[in-house]
């Protein structure tokens, strides 16, 4: 290796990168936004043509209509998941008679241009990376939707024009869940080692069974209820446990993603 | 343009391309392929065919690059390269004695380990949910598979441009 004065050269490259850090990144934003921009077309190129490799076209074929009646299947049970919730919320209204006015939610559309996290070769993030962010009101807790209005993850991070996501599979995204039609919070979903979504923290007095539509709570702030996530597939009950747990099937098929819509309160 | 400059110019682009590629591309390929390091494979190459000066800019346009669109805290990524050099510098001055294809192959595995240990361990230090130590222990050993295999296809491809390097470990010598 022909290396000319190698200990001034890393003294020089701390020196930058220590400079860059007291610095902080928050100076770097109009740098940043600017490399972004320049950088999004290329990067949603080059995204796609990883999607491609990752789908092989005999695969594309055979799945074409198992796909088709999967998005099918998903809007029909996130129309019949709003209904069932709005037929609650009816009846707490006729109950009640208390008037809560209609979430009007803006949906905003974003294209994933990557795929989980650089430098995470384990994959214990789930996550996408949108190609819209704060300058189109993006903000963190927000949803994201698939195209049949399926709950997918939810905003964790953003930047002027790009936005992380949290996928449903992953071990840190936790969203408040109920069986569609109850309303009151059934309890948390997450990711349960990338392959299945888990309810935890479910009363034992509480009744679950396997089928169960299960719905967004709205519990959190920016997000509302009744956005279908997925049916139960298996209950967990031990008798001497104080909670109960409920495997979730989700409605969508993340692997497939390529535009999301983001729901702004 | 002068020939410095062209290939100041050119090491430019490679390190944008490989960094964006490394951002938005790698992470989305199948099998285990999202685990290729193609910033830390330049690194190692940088230092190889070039000096550590140009491994240097690798690591610091590369780090910048991953800092400009990643979520993790800001010169996470800088720190680790910078780090990922300094082992590769060690190895190349201090334990390899030449340029074979073997030298190569145990400076990516290292360089791996270095970066791929060093991200797990800011993500347990920032309470990131990992996974159980049996699907980590896979995780690593394919990592280390890709980009060792990555490492010797690209040294090959090289090897075709510079004399630089030396296929084998051992010369042969007819008796």
């Amino acid at each position: 290796m022909n290396n000319r004065r190698p200990l001034a050269t890393f003294a020089v490259l701390g020196g930058i990168i220590i400079l860059l850090i007291i610095i902080g990144s928050n100076r770097f934003g109009t740098l940043g936004g600017f490399t972004r921009a320049v950088a999004k077309p290329f990067a949603g190129f080059m995204h796609r043509a990883g999607e491609m490799l990752a789908f092989s076209k005999e695969q594309a074929t055979s799945e074409e209509a198992m796909v088709a009646l999967r998005s099918e299947n998903a809007r029909l049970a996130a129309e019949n998941a709003l209904l069932l919730t709005l037929e609650d919320e009816n009846r707490r209204l006729r109950d009640y008679l208390v008037f809560a006015e209609a979430q009007k939610s803006s949906l905003q559309m974003a294209e994933i241009i990557a795929r989980g996290v650089p430098g995470d070769s384990w994959q214990n993030r789930q996550t996408v990376t949108l190609n819209q962010g704060s300058d189109q009101g993006i903000a963190v807790g927000m949803p994201i939707v698939s195209s049949e209005g399926v709950l997918v993850g939810k905003i964790t991070a953003v930047k002027n024009n790009i936005a992380e996501a949290c996928l449903m599979y992953s071990a840190d995204c936790r969203i408040a869940v109920t069986v569609a039609g109850r309303g009151d919070t059934l309890g948390i979903a997450r990711g349960d080692l990338g392959l299945s979504v888990l309810i935890e923290l479910i009363p034992q007095t509480q009744t679950v069974n396997e089928r169960d539509v299960i719905v967004s709570s709205g519990l959190e702030a920016g997000m509302p209820p009744g956005l279908l996530l997925g049916y139960v597939s298996r209950v967990i009950k031990e008798g001497n446990e104080l909670w109960q747990q409920a495997i979730v099937e989700p409605a969508a098929d993340v692997e497939t993603l390529r535009f999301v819509a983001v729901l702004k309160q | 343009m002068s020939l410095m400059s062209r290939t100041w110019f050119i090491n430019l682009i490679a390190i944008i391309l490989a960094a964006l590629a490394d951002i938005v591309f790698v992470g989305s390929l199948p099998l285990s392929l999202h685990s290729l390091h193609l910033v830390v494979l330049g690194i190692v190459f940088a230092a190889l065919l070039a000096n550590i000066r140009a491994a240097a800019w690798w690591a610091l346009l590369g780090g910048l690059m991953f800092e400009i669109f990643s979520f993790r805290f800001f010169g996470s990524h800088l720190i680790i390269l910078f780090l990922v050099l300094g082992l590769v510098y060690f190895l190349f001055e201090r334990v390899m004695t030449n340029r074979s294809v073997y030298s190569l192959l145990m400076i990516a595995i290292g360089a791996t380990i270095l970066y791929d240990g060093l991200f797990l361990l800011f993500d347990y230090w920032s309470g990131v949910r990992l996974l159980p130590p049996s699907s980590l222990f896979k995780a690593l050993g394919l990592s280390l598979v890709v980009n060792a295999v990555a490492a010797i296809f690209i040294f090959y491809i090289s090897n075709l441009a510079t004399r630089r390097l030396r296929p084998v470990f051992l010369p042969f010598t007819r008796r």
